[in-house]
C-alpha cells in the first residue's frame, strides 16, 4: 500500500494502532487518510468518529475504509460512522491511484468552496458596517424633523432609507406642517442616494416659505438629472393649514391617500394624477393639486407600496380593498397606523416582507405661531434690511405662476433681528397676497366655502381662474424702518380688482369655513386699513428689539 | 419567469412577451430582447397576455426601454395587460409614456 502511494510521489505516514492513527492525524494534518477496519486497540471505525468529530470543521479530509469484510452491513457502517468510501482487500493499483485521484478533486473543490463562503462572510460583514455608517449618515442629512410632533404616528423600518423609503415632516413658517412620504424604486445604495437631494430641498425650500408645487418642479427637476433613467421616486406630499383648516396634497406615483372624517365616517381617495418624480422632463412637469377641508376630526393616511403589496403564504395580497376595510371599521381610532401594521404582520403570517412597511398617519397640528423657529445655522448679517424699501407689481399671467412670498420673505430676513418674527411675518404677507389675489383680482367669494364641497370647488374656482388670467395687477409694496426701539414694516398691497366688503367678511368669518385670515392679520398687526373700497390694504407690522420682545 | 421576443418580417415591428411575474429577476433577459437590434426598431409591442405581475422596478426596466427607444419619441406599446398591471401603471400615470 505504502509502496503504491509513494511511487505516485505521495508521502506516506503509517500508524500501527488505532490511538496512533488518531493521534498522528492531528499532529500531520494528512490530506486523506486511509483506515483499516480491524486494528489491535481501537478498530477503524472508533477512528473514524473520533477523527470527523474533532478534527473536520475548517477542513475536510477524506476517509477510505481498506477492508477484507463483504458483508453489506459492515461496508455500510464505514460511510455511517464519518467515512467517505471503501475500498476492498486485496488492493489493486489502479483502484487506489484513481480513488487518490477523485478525492483529491473533490477536496480542491472543498477548499474552493471553504475560501469563497470566508470571502462572502468578510464582505457581507463589511457590507453591514458600511451601511450601518451610511445610515448615520442618511440620518443626519435626511432627518425626520418634525416627525416626533404629537399629530403624528408612523410606522418606517429602520433601514428604511435602504428600503427607498423616505419620510419627511416641517412645520412651515405659516404655522401649519408640511410632511411627505417618499419611495425610491430600487434597494440598496441607489434608493437611498436619491435621498439626500430629496431631502435637502424639502427643508430648504419649506423653511423658506415655497408652495408645493415650487417644491415638486424643483426636486423633480433635480431628480431628473441625478438619477439614471429606470430610478425614480414615488411621492405622496401634503400641506396642513392649521388656520384655513384645509389640507393640500399631491400624489405621484404613490397607492392612493386616505383623508379620513373621523366624526362623519367620510373617506376621501387621493389618486396619483401624474408620473413619478425624476421620471418628466421638467419642461413637461406639472402639479395639479387636491384642496380639502381638514380640521380637528380630520385624518391624513398616506403608506407606499409595501404595505398592499405585503403577500400572505397563499401569494395572495393584501391590497387595497383589505386596507379600506380596515380604515372603515376603524375609523374613530387614535393610532391607526399601529394597529394597521399590526394586521398587515398578522395577514403575512411566516412570509418575509422585506421589511418595507412605511405608513404615515397624521392628524390636526397645532397652530404654532407663536413658536418662533430659530435657525442657528442661517448666518445674516446685523441690521440687513432694515432700512429699506421693497417693491413689486406682478400682471395677468405671472400672476398665477410665480409665488412671490418665499422672496419676499427672504429679502426682509436678510435683517437679522427679524428672525423670531419668520412665522408671523410669513402668516402676514401669504394673507395679505392671497387676499388681493384671490377676493381682489380673481373676485372670489369665500361664503363658497359653507362647507366641504364648496370648499373643494372654491379651489378648482381658484386654479381654473388663475389659469385663464390675462389681465389683472397686484403691487406690493414693504417699507421697513427702523425705530428706536425696534421697526415697522407697512404692507401695502393694491389689487386691480372691484373692491371688497371687508366689514361684513370679518362679520361673517367666524362662523364659515373661511375669513380667518383677516382677524389673523389684525391681531398680528399694529394696525390694519382698507383703502380704496378694499382694493388696497395697508398693514403695519411693528417689532421691538430681543430684550423688548414678549 | 421568460421573456420571448420576436421581430416582424420588415424588422420594423419587436413583440417583447413577458411570461409570469415581470420583476428583477427579468432585467437581463429583458435588455437582452432589444438592446442588440440595429437599427432600433420603429415600433415596439409588449404583450402582456401571459404576464400575472409587475412591480416596481419592471416600471423603472419599461422607462430603460423607453429611452433607449429615443424617448420621447419613441413608439410602444403595453398590451393585454391585466387589471393588476392596468393599476400599477394608471397609478404610476405611465398612459402618459405608453400607449396601453
Amino acid at each position: 500500500m505504502s509502496r503504491v502511494l509513494e511511487a505516485e510521489g505521495h508521502h506516506v505516514i503509517q500508524a500501527e494502532t488505532g490511538t496512533q492513527a488518531i493521534d498522528y492525524y492531528f499532529e500531520q494534518s494528512p490530506s486523506l487518510v486511509f483506515l483499516d477496519i480491524l486494528m489491535p486497540d481501537i478498530d477503524g471505525y472508533d477512528v473514524a468518529s473520533a477523527i470527523k468529530k474533532k478534527g473536520q470543521e475548517s477542513r475536510w479530509i477524506p476517509i477510505i475504509f481498506l477492508t477484507s469484510l463483504t458483508d453489506a452491513y459492515d461496508l455500510a457502517k464505514c460511510i455511517e460512522v464519518g467515512g467517505d468510501d471503501f475500498v476492498s482487500k486485496p488492493i489493486n493499483r489502479i483502484i487506489i491511484k484513481a480513488k487518490v485521484d477523485a478525492f483529491a478533486r473533490i477536496s480542491r473543490l472543498y477548499e474552493t468552496i471553504e475560501t469563497q463562503k470566508t470571502e462572502i462572510q468578510y464582505h457581507n460583514e463589511h457590507l453591514i458596517q458600511e451601511q450601518e455608517a451610511a445610515k448615520k449618515i442618511f440620518n443626519n442629512i435626511a432627518h425626520r424633523g418634525c416627525l416626533a410632533a404629537q399629530n403624528i404616528n408612523y410606522h418606517l423600518s429602520p433601514m428604511s432609507i435602504f428600503n427607498g423609503d423616505l419620510m419627511l415632516a416641517a412645520e412651515t413658517p405659516m404655522g401649519g406642517m408640511r410632511l411627505m412620504l417618499a419611495d425610491f424604486t430600487g434597494h440598496g445604495l441607489p434608493a437611498a442616494i436619491g435621498a439626500m437631494p430629496t431631502s435637502e430641498i424639502f427643508y430648504g425650500m419649506t423653511r423658506k416659505g415655497f408652495a408645493i408645487a415650487d417644491v415638486m418642479t424643483e426636486m423633480n427637476s433635480r431628480l431628473y438629472s441625478v438619477l439614471p433613467r429606470g430610478i425614480f421616486c414615488c411621492v405622496i406630499i401634503a400641506d396642513i393649514d392649521a388656520l384655513e383648516e384645509r389640507i393640500t396634497i399631491w400624489n405621484a406615483g404613490a397607492p392612493q391617500a386616505y383623508i379620513l372624517n373621523q366624526e362623519s365616517g367620510e373617506i376621501d381617495l387621493v389618486h396619483s394624477n401624474h408620473l413619478p418624480l425624476g421620471v418628466q422632463t421638467p419642461e413637461r412637469f406639472k402639479v395639479e393639486l387636491k384642496v380639502l377641508n381638514f380640521s380637528a376630526s380630520h385624518k391624513l393616511l398616506a403608506i407606499t407600496d409595501g404595505i398592499v403589496e405585503s403577500v400572505n403564504t397563499e401569494s395572495e395580497m393584501y391590497g387595497e380593498e383589505r386596507m379600506l376595510d380596515f380604515i372603515r371599521a376603524n375609523i374613530k381610532s387614535d393610532n391607526l397606523c399601529d394597529s394597521l401594521v399590526e394586521q398587515v404582520v398578522e395577514f403575512t403570517g411566516d412570509v418575509d416582507q422585506g421589511d418595507d412597511l412605511s405608513l404615515l398617519e397624521v392628524g390636526f397640528p397645532h397652530h404654532h405661531l407663536d413658536k418662533s423657529i430659530v435657525d442657528a445655522e442661517e448666518v445674516k448679517a446685523q441690521t440687513g434690511t432694515l432700512d429699506s424699501n421693497l417693491s413689486l407689481s406682478l400682471r395677468g399671467k405671472s400672476l398665477g405662476k410665480f409665488d412671490p412670498i418665499p422672496l419676499f420673505l427672504q429679502t426682509l430676513l436678510e435683517c437679522r433681528e427679524l428672525t423670531p418674527h419668520r412665522s408671523r411675518i410669513f402668516t402676514v404677507l401669504s394673507e395679505l397676497y392671497n387676499n388681493a389675489l384671490e377676493h381682489g383680482v380673481l373676485g372670489l367669494d369665500s361664503a363658497i366655502k359653507h362647507d366641504s364641497e364648496g370648499f373643494a370647488n372654491y379651489y378648482h374656482q381658484r386654479s381654473d381662474k388663475l389659469a385663464n388670467l390675462k389681465d389683472g395687477q397686484v403691487t406690493v409694496q414693504i417699507d421697513h424702518r427702523p425705530l428706536n426701539d425696534g421697526g415697522e414694516i407697512v404692507f401695502d398691497f393694491i389689487d386691480s380688482g372691484e373692491g371688497f366688503d371687508f366689514e361684513k367678511a370679518i362679520a361673517r368669518g367666524s362662523q364659515t369655513y373661511s375669513g380667518r385670515g383677516i382677524p389673523l392679520i389684525i391681531n398680528l398687526c399694529e394696525s390694519v386699513d382698507f383703502l380704496e373700497d378694499g382694493r388696497h390694504v395697508r398693514a403695519v407690522y411693528r417689532w421691538y428689539d430681543e430684550q423688548d420682545a414678549e | 419567469m421568460s421573456v420571448g421576443s420576436s421581430l416582424s418580417p420588415d424588422g420594423k415591428v419587436l413583440t417583447i412577451s413577458i411570461n409570469g411575474r415581470f420583476d428583477f429577476s427579468a432585467h437581463q433577459a429583458f435588455r437582452d430582447s432589444y438592446e442588440k437590434l440595429i437599427p432600433t426598431p420603429s415600433e415596439i409591442v409588449i404583450d402582456m397576455v401571459d404576464t400575472t405581475y409587475l412591480d416596481s422596478s419592471a416600471l423603472g426596466m419599461l422607462l430603460l426601454l423607453r429611452d433607449h427607444a429615443g424617448g420621447d419619441t419613441s413608439n410602444i406599446e403595453l398590451k393585454n395587460c391585466n387589471e393588476d398591471i392596468k393599476k400599477i401603471l394608471t397609478i404610476s400615470n405611465f398612459e402618459q409614456l405608453f400607449k396601453i
